[in-house]
């Protein structure tokens, strides 16, 4: 999961990021980057911002404040270039029902632009991993679930992204292909590129991640290497510590202060100075 | 029975409530404001609708054929919710999107049949009393009034369309049971609706015209009075329960119409009884998607031809929603029928010949007064063609019809000119050669000559071109992912009726301009000089908006 060499720029720096609803602040002014080679875990209790963090970094949402740039491209000023270099798996894999699973690929591949040959060959390999091959003829809309987020993944992983942001990506896959996940963000990591996932199965975030970020109320916590987020305790309990802090500004009202989880070794040491 | 009236109450909330569906974000106020106004709107319709059924019963009656009347009103009020009743089967009764959740409710299936099946009647029963109050209305204030015969007639209303609503029902069922065996369900579905919609509005245009071969108005009218008495007896022979009906409320004879009501009765609980028992495998088969599947394999992978560009990857994806949604294909589809059933219908049967028939939108035309405007008549056929070009608005709704897939058009790397391009021009280039197809037909025939022709072309896409962007400029500034059927957005959507509407209005108000202007100058010329103005003018203004929409639109789902 290491990086093969390590580039001047990190493959997601988001930096004083913030995001309004109409007068609720969403996520305020948060910080952090991620290297080539991380598999990043971004937890957090429901409604914390972590799907509305996501949808900014895809550019499926306006920001409303500071930046993110992917592989030192700025999401806002130049999406197109941006998005060839991510690949997204929402929380919910709603694909056109009308389409078959293998129309759906073919379409995501010439929207990437994948070569003929190429796309055949990735194709049949992550179905085939995933056992999807036989239902690629069938229409989405008799697809479960779990079919869906196999399709959505396939499709995510057709282009070899340098960034791959997940949303709950774990919910409604069997344990095969749940296996067959963890395998492939960690071979995808391996050859440079970048994992960034939200989830709420804390033991999974805890073994697939070198690092992690924990959101709470819009604002970030902790983040860093998951070791040292979570000392000597399971990120479960840490987790819990956190969130459940009353001293913490998050949980007082206060006005929040600049978050920062630029993914250094600062993990607990910074947790603890926000204290 | 608690349960039951539960389902009745949610049937008819969602029958409301998608008059003017709830949007992401939207207040109650707005709601309430929207239902208020859709309220108005369906009562303006009804009351147009109620006003010309009026008219034609006194046509009748001027005609000297008031006992006509029930027949009419009630194969009217017959038939009025067939077409309703096919397109509400599917979706109502079966194609459920609330299957699991509706079946798992501790009430039993004939209760969720019957409140399912109760919308569809109540709804056919609504649209009956719109059609069949006024026409008998007519016919008792032109006969003596027997209170036997009025209570019978209004307990016919809600009587009458049970039956051909259960047939309907019935009918829709087959071709669901039908197509879902093919691969393509949805498309051998679509082609059958739209074989049947063709098939009727033909048959209403041959019917209409069929007694206005005369030039004499004295002998149209007595033919048009023949063929309506003709009419009368032949659909009541056509459909018996309406002719014992008929006795029951002409006569005040109570045995032949309780006939006809347990006719009616004993018909829509048979459906009930049917469809509950036939619930079960439909809905499995439909949520199964249909027979036998082929197994993909890595073999047929390899096989696929090579990759296409984006734009034309999302073309394809375009025409794939238009034949993957049945209801779009319907909305979108008809109008590029209608363009070539005109150019057929106008050289089939001679432009002075259908002109001359007296019976165009009830207007009188003298074959002088078409010898001596014939030139100028030929020049309005463009505007004709206006209409129809706004009648198929595929890329109206487009970006809204994305619905929760809009997460793939919000995170592809390609510029909003392509996404919205390839939606454009999915829509544009169809009703392009639609348009060439029309004119190709009336110059051929002889009906156009190649100035009109090219007016056709020029005129109908300009005014096209310049609608349908203003409609998706609508749909991209503030799009509804959140729709619960394609419907919302297919049929109700601001965007569609700016394109449907607009398309009608400008058919009526250019076309009246046209003329005037002509009729001012006092040659076609500057009919035929205004109609290719105009198109190229409306054709470089929709040029514009969609540049100003790409420059101007990020394509956010939210």
């Amino acid at each position: 999961m290491n990086a093969q060499s390590a580039p001047e720029v990190p493959i997601l720096a988001i930096d004083h990021y913030q995001k309004r609803y109409g007068d609720a602040v969403a996520v305020r002014d948060l910080s952090l980057e991620v290297e080539p080679g991380d598999i990043y875990g971004f937890i957090g209790h429901n409604g914390a911002g972590k799907t509305t963090l996501i949808r900014s970094i895809v550019g499926v949402q306006s920001i409303d404040g500071g930046n993110i740039r992917v592989c030192g491209i700025d999401v806002a000023r130049d999406p197109v270039a941006a998005k060839r270099l991510i690949a997204y798996v929402p929380d919910n894999p709603d694909v056109y029902e009308f389409m078959t699973g293998i129309q759906y690929l073919t379409y995501l591949a010439d929207i990437f632009q994948v070569p003929a040959g190429v796309r055949t060959e990735r194709i049949t390999e992550l179905a085939e991993r995933l056992e999807l091959m036989g239902a690629l003829g069938d229409a989405v809309g008799s697809y479960s679930h779990g079919m869906r987020q196999k399709l959505v993944l396939i499709g995510a992983l057709l282009h070899e992204p340098r960034l791959l942001v997940l949303d709950e990506p774990f919910v409604g896959l069997d344990p095969v292909a749940s296996h067959e996940l963890k395998l492939m963000l960690g071979e995808l990591a391996s050859r440079g590129s970048a994992v960034f996932f939200s989830s709420h199965v804390l033991e999974v975030v805890e073994k697939l991640c070198n690092k992690v970020a924990i959101i709470r109320g819009g604002e970030l916590l902790a983040a860093g290497p998951t070791e040292q987020v979570r000392g000597d305790e399971s990120l479960e309990a840490v987790f819990l510590d956190l969130v459940e802090d009353p001293e913490h500004p998050s949980n007082t009202g206060q006005a929040a202060q600049p978050t920062t989880g630029n993914a250094r070794p600062n993990g607990r040491s910074h947790l603890k100075g926000m204290k | 029975m608690n349960g039951f009236a539960l389902l009745c109450r949610v049937q008819v909330l969602a029958l409301v409530n998608s008059l003017a569906p709830e949007r992401q974000g939207s207040k109650r106020r707005s709601r309430t404001t929207r239902l208020a106004l859709a309220g108005v709107v369906a009562i303006a319709l009804g009351a147009l609708m109620a006003a010309y059924v009026a008219l034609m019963g006194m046509g009748l009656v001027a005609m000297g054929l008031t006992e006509v009347i029930p027949a009419f009103a009630l194969v009217v009020g017959s038939l009025a919710g067939i077409v309703f009743a096919f397109m509400k089967a599917r979706g109502t009764l079966f194609g459920l999107a609330d299957w699991d959740h509706v079946m798992s409710l501790p009430i039993s299936r004939r209760a969720v049949v019957a409140s399912r099946l109760g919308t569809v009647f109540l709804a056919a029963i609504v649209l009956s009393a719109v059609l069949m109050t006024p026409l008998f209305v007519v016919y008792f204030l032109n006969t003596p009034a027997d209170p036997a015969s009025i209570a019978l007639a209004v307990l016919s209303i809600p009587l009458a369309p049970l039956a051909p609503v259960s047939v309907s029902v019935f009918a829709a069922f087959g071709v669901t049971v039908l197509t879902v065996r093919f691969r393509h369900a949805n498309i051998a579905y679509i082609v059958l609706a739209l074989a049947f919609f063709t098939l009727i509005f033909v048959g209403a245009y041959a019917l209409s015209f069929s007694a206005g071969t005369a030039s004499d108005p004295a002998a149209k009218l007595a033919a048009f009075g023949s063929v309506a008495s003709a009419m009368g007896a032949g659909l009541t022979a056509l459909y018996p329960p309406a002719a014992w009906a008929c006795e029951g409320i002409i006569s005040g004879s109570a045995l032949p119409f309780v006939v006809f009501a347990a006719f009616s009765l004993g018909v829509a609980l048979a459906c009930l009884e049917i469809m509950q028992r036939l619930y079960l495998p439909i809905n499995g088969l439909l949520a199964s998607k249909g027979g036998a599947r082929d197994r993909y394999t890595a073999e047929r992978l390899r096989e696929r031809r090579s990759g296409a560009s984006p734009f034309r990857a999302m073309m394809n994806k375009e025409f794939l929603t238009l034949i993957g949604i049945p209801s779009y294909a319907f909305n979108c589809l008809f109008g590029y029928i209608l363009m070539v059933i005109v150019a057929v219908a106008l050289s089939a049967m001679g432009m002075r010949e259908l002109l001359t028939s007296g019976v165009v939108d009830g207007v009188e035309i003298t074959d002088e007064a078409v010898r001596a405007y014939a030139s100028r008549l030929v020049v309005l056929i463009p505007w004709v063609y206006v209409f129809c070009s706004g009648m198929c608005p595929s890329a109206a709704c487009s970006v809204s019809l994305e619905g929760r897939a809009a997460w793939i058009m919000s995170t592809a790397p390609v510029p909003p000119r392509t996404i919205l391009g390839a939606k454009l021009a999915t829509n544009a280039l169809p009703v392009a050669v639609a348009l060439a197809i029309s004119a190709a037909v009336l110059l051929i025939s002889g009906e156009a000559g190649v100035l009109q022709a090219l007016e056709i072309i020029v005129l109908g896409f300009g005014v096209f071109y310049l609608l349908v962007n203003i409609a998706l400029a609508i749909d991209a500034t503030s799009p509804n992912f959140v729709w619960n059927t394609p419907n919302e957005v297919v049929k109700r959507s601001m965007p569609i009726m700016v394109t449907v509407f607009g398309g009608m209005a400008a058919a009526f108000g250019g076309g009246f301009a046209c003329w005037m202007l002509m009729d001012t100058l006092g040659a076609a010329a500057a009919g035929d000089a205004l109609n290719l103005g105009l198109g190229v003018a409306c054709a470089a203004a929709g040029h514009l908006v969609f540049r100003r929409l790409c420059h101007r639109t990020v394509l956010f789902t939210r």
